[in-house]
């Protein structure tokens, strides 16, 4: 661990008690949200979680090592953790099962 | 304090119970594998401050890259990640100013998805609430931490193979994408956020591969920009569809 991955962690934490402590900073006056913060609040976290998902499956993949061979296995890893979790609704029994599938098949 | 409180407090923080331990030991586990020097320590601090599934998943990926990240992307990174956690205090705005103002600024700052979710919807008044939501927010947070320390321990005595066990860190993000977008307001913006990143990252691998790992911030900044763009349109479809 590096001063800087030490100091990427207090970054993190700094941030997300700001995020947490927002409301209670600006609007313990005030009544209503500010409509775009609460549009953006409302939207943002899907497409972060979209884009988090996209950037992971192609991290995995490691495509400076070995290029896109190892895509086909974490795309169907991928289909077999959304397609449990949209049927069994149990995180831990997805996550598992997927990541068996990717760690055979890569 | 009553003890029966304490005890209704805890039984409402069963569930989370499983949830945090599991989920925290995931996080351990990646953390020591993932990145290099990370131990226990670096699992509990994490998790003591943190406490963010969300961001702290992704702070795995972002820690064993570290030189791709600079202290100012980290903190734009964290600050779109967690963004949902502005509103997170709305409901509490009065219920927690009777508080001293520790265990305030404590309530605050332990307020996760889960934590949240159980204490909205409690309907006490009184002494009897405070102590209550404040159990809750103590046992969350402990499940949290105590998860995350014994899955880096485990990570880091546990010599096994781990080649393909960063895919958990893809497959976490997969299974919170699909339990979101069981509600129908959440399906274009993941659709705008997937998309927007896919084609971010054709033009990163055809120009300039080397620096793949550097999309996050060009890719957020053109979704946050649709998303604005497209801001009337999404609010009309939704009033609709209620």
């Amino acid at each position: 661990m590096t001063l800087h991955q030490w100091l990427m962690i207090a970054v993190m934490a700094a941030v997300v008690i700001f995020l947490r402590a927002f409301p209670f900073l600006l609007l313990s006056g005030r009544k209503k949200t500010p409509a775009l913060l609460f549009y953006l609040g409302r939207v943002l976290t899907a497409a972060a979680i979209a884009m988090l998902v996209v950037y992971s499956i192609f991290s995995v993949i490691d495509y400076n090592v070995s290029g896109w061979d190892r895509f086909p296995a974490a795309l169907l890893a991928g289909i077999v953790t959304a397609g449990l979790q949209y049927v069994c609704r149990n995180p831990l029994v997805s996550i598992i099962c997927g990541t068996a599938v990717f760690m055979l098949l890569r | 304090m009553s003890a029966k409180t304490v005890r209704a407090a805890f039984v409402s923080s069963m569930p989370v119970l499983m949830g945090y331990l599991t989920m925290g030991m995931a996080f351990g586990i990646l953390l020591s594998t993932q990145v290099r020097g990370a131990d226990g320590l670096t699992a509990a601090v994490m998790s003591f401050f943190t406490i963010s599934g969300s961001m702290q998943f992704a702070a795995v990926e972002m820690l064993r890259n570290a030189d791709a990240y600079s202290l100012a992307l980290t903190a734009v990174l964290a600050l779109v990640i967690n963004i949902r956690y502005t509103v997170y205090g709305l409901p509490f705005l009065r219920t927690f100013r009777p508080y001293p103002r520790p265990l305030k600024y404590y309530l605050i700052g332990t307020l996760t998805d889960e934590t949240y979710a159980i204490e909205t919807q409690d309907r006490r008044r009184g002494r009897e609430k405070r102590v209550y939501l404040f159990c809750v927010a103590f046992f969350d947070h402990m499940y949290w931490v105590v998860g995350s320390v014994a899955g880096a321990v485990l990570g880091s005595l546990l010599p096994f193979d781990t080649s393909g066990v960063d895919f958990a860190m893809a497959a976490l993000f997969i299974v919170v994408l699909v339990d979101l977008c069981r509600d129908a307001d959440n399906r274009i913006p993941a659709v705008i956020g997937g998309s927007v990143t896919a084609a971010v990252l054709a033009v990163f691998v055809a120009f300039s591969p080397g620096h793949v790992n550097k999309l996050l911030l060009p890719a957020m900044a053109v979704t946050i920009a649709l998303l604005l763009a497209l801001r009337g349109k999404l609010q009309k479809a939704r009033e609709e569809g209620k």
